[in-house]
């Protein structure tokens, strides 16, 4: 049973870390864009 | 005469029964194209490493040395990644960044088969190599099953390439048991007027990869080639590299790595109850894959005033473009004049990214 709760611990800190760092992504591509519009 | 039928005098039981699976394999390649670039090799690879006294695998068989060179360096999935990278187009990401948060949720079935896994009485680090499986990505899982589970690569390997490609056959019942006909039919506004500029496409790849690599150092090598591949692809001054990329280069080493494979599918490694269940958490993987983009999507619009139609988050997992176009088969059966396609690419190129996140992930939090 360790190894499952270790196992949910790490589901936990996975997912958030997904999260965080899609979210980083997301930021800097929105700024990216923002920054370096395409030149018309 | 002894000497002409000793192979057949060690022939046994399991062999032959390899032998029937590798046959399967390269049947469901030629019969039904189920990945053949990957599932005929491995099939065929199965059948040379079965044969009594094969001298493709042992100390000095080809295979062997192929396997000790291409996958213990973890070599092969990485010239893959190069070759993923020069294939991928992020543009419908990065003109809908939004559908990045859908190549996350969609990672669930990784963790949730992981903690699966480990409540079957595998070690955590075996059971991170199968949940992995859910990344429906077969570089990310062979790299990280050969670091973590060296001794499961081969049934991960079949489970993570024959899963990829069942998604038109997986995901359907999935998506229409947790979403109404009324959900399927949203219609989703278009946000292809956005145009990205060349500056834009070059910085992605590079950004992501000093962003993820120092969020995760272990995940430079996995996101550093599939981000060198694809700036290749978005210079503009390197052409014909990316054209051997995504040509020669992914052919060979996709034949190598199927082939390679193949050859650590022999009878005593792979015919054991563990391989079933392998097998059978492969499933488990994608299908709560499946289920944490639907319901993610399904959460986020309790929130929002642009409705998203739920389906568009089942595509973010790796499988791509086929959970893309499942996504779109599924929204215009439901209305001939529903039009997701676009939204299911970005959300399906965001997978990737995801996938390969959730690896560096693993490899930083599992001890």
């Amino acid at each position: 049973m360790d190894v499952f709760f270790e196992a949910i611990k790490i589901m936990v800190q996975g997912m958030t870390g997904i999260f965080l760092a899609i979210s980083l992504f997301y930021i800097i591509i929105k700024l990216m864009v923002r920054i370096f519009p395409e030149e018309k | 005469m002894d000497q002409l039928f000793y192979g057949l005098k060690a022939l046994s039981f399991s062999q032959i029964v390899m032998f029937i699976i590798g046959g399967i394999l390269i049947y469901l390649a030629i019969k039904k194209e189920y990945e053949p670039m990957l599932l005929l090799p491995i099939g065929f690879g199965a059948i040379l490493a079965n044969i009594p006294f094969s001298s493709a695998i042992g100390e000095e068989g080809f295979l062997t040395l192929l396997f000790k060179s291409g996958i213990l360096t973890e070599l092969f999935p990485i010239l893959i990644f190069i070759a993923v990278g020069a294939m991928i187009d992020f543009t419908p990401l990065l003109q809908q960044p939004f559908m990045l948060f859908f190549g996350a949720a969609a990672q669930f079935g990784i963790f949730f088969t992981m903690a699966m896994a480990a409540l079957f009485g595998f070690d955590l680090k075996e059971a991170a190599s199968i949940g992995i499986i859910g990344a429906a990505d077969g570089p990310t899982s062979i790299y990280v099953a050969t670091k973590f589970a060296r001794h499961l690569l081969a049934p991960i390997s079949v489970a993570a390439y024959s899963y990829m490609s069942l998604v038109p056959i997986i995901q359907p019942p999935v998506i229409k048991l947790l979403t109404t006909p009324a959900e399927r039919r949203i219609h989703m506004k278009p946000e292809f007027n956005v145009k990205i500029s060349r500056t834009v496409q070059i910085l992605f790849p590079i950004v992501t990869t000093i962003i993820a690599g120092i969020l995760a150092p272990i995940s430079v090598a996995l996101v550093g080639s599939l981000m060198f591949g694809n700036l290749i692809r978005v210079s503009g001054v390197l052409d014909r590299l990316s054209k051997a990329a995504q040509n020669e280069l992914a052919n060979l080493v996709t034949l190598l790595l199927g082939i390679t494979i193949g050859s650590t599918m022999t009878a005593e490694q792979f015919l054991n109850p563990s391989t079933l269940l392998i097998i059978a958490m492969g499933l488990v993987a994608f299908i709560f894959d499946t289920a944490g983009g639907v319901i993610f999507a399904k959460i986020l619009n309790l929130f929002l005033k642009n409705k998203i139609n739920p389906m568009v988050g089942a595509a973010g997992i790796s499988a791509f473009p086929m959970s893309a176009r499942v996504i779109q088969k599924i929204a215009q059966q439901e209305d001939p004049s529903n039009f997701v396609l676009m939204q299911a690419v970005g959300a399906n190129v965001a997978g990737q990214i995801g996938s390969i996140i959730a690896g560096g992930l693993i490899l930083t939090l599992v001890k």
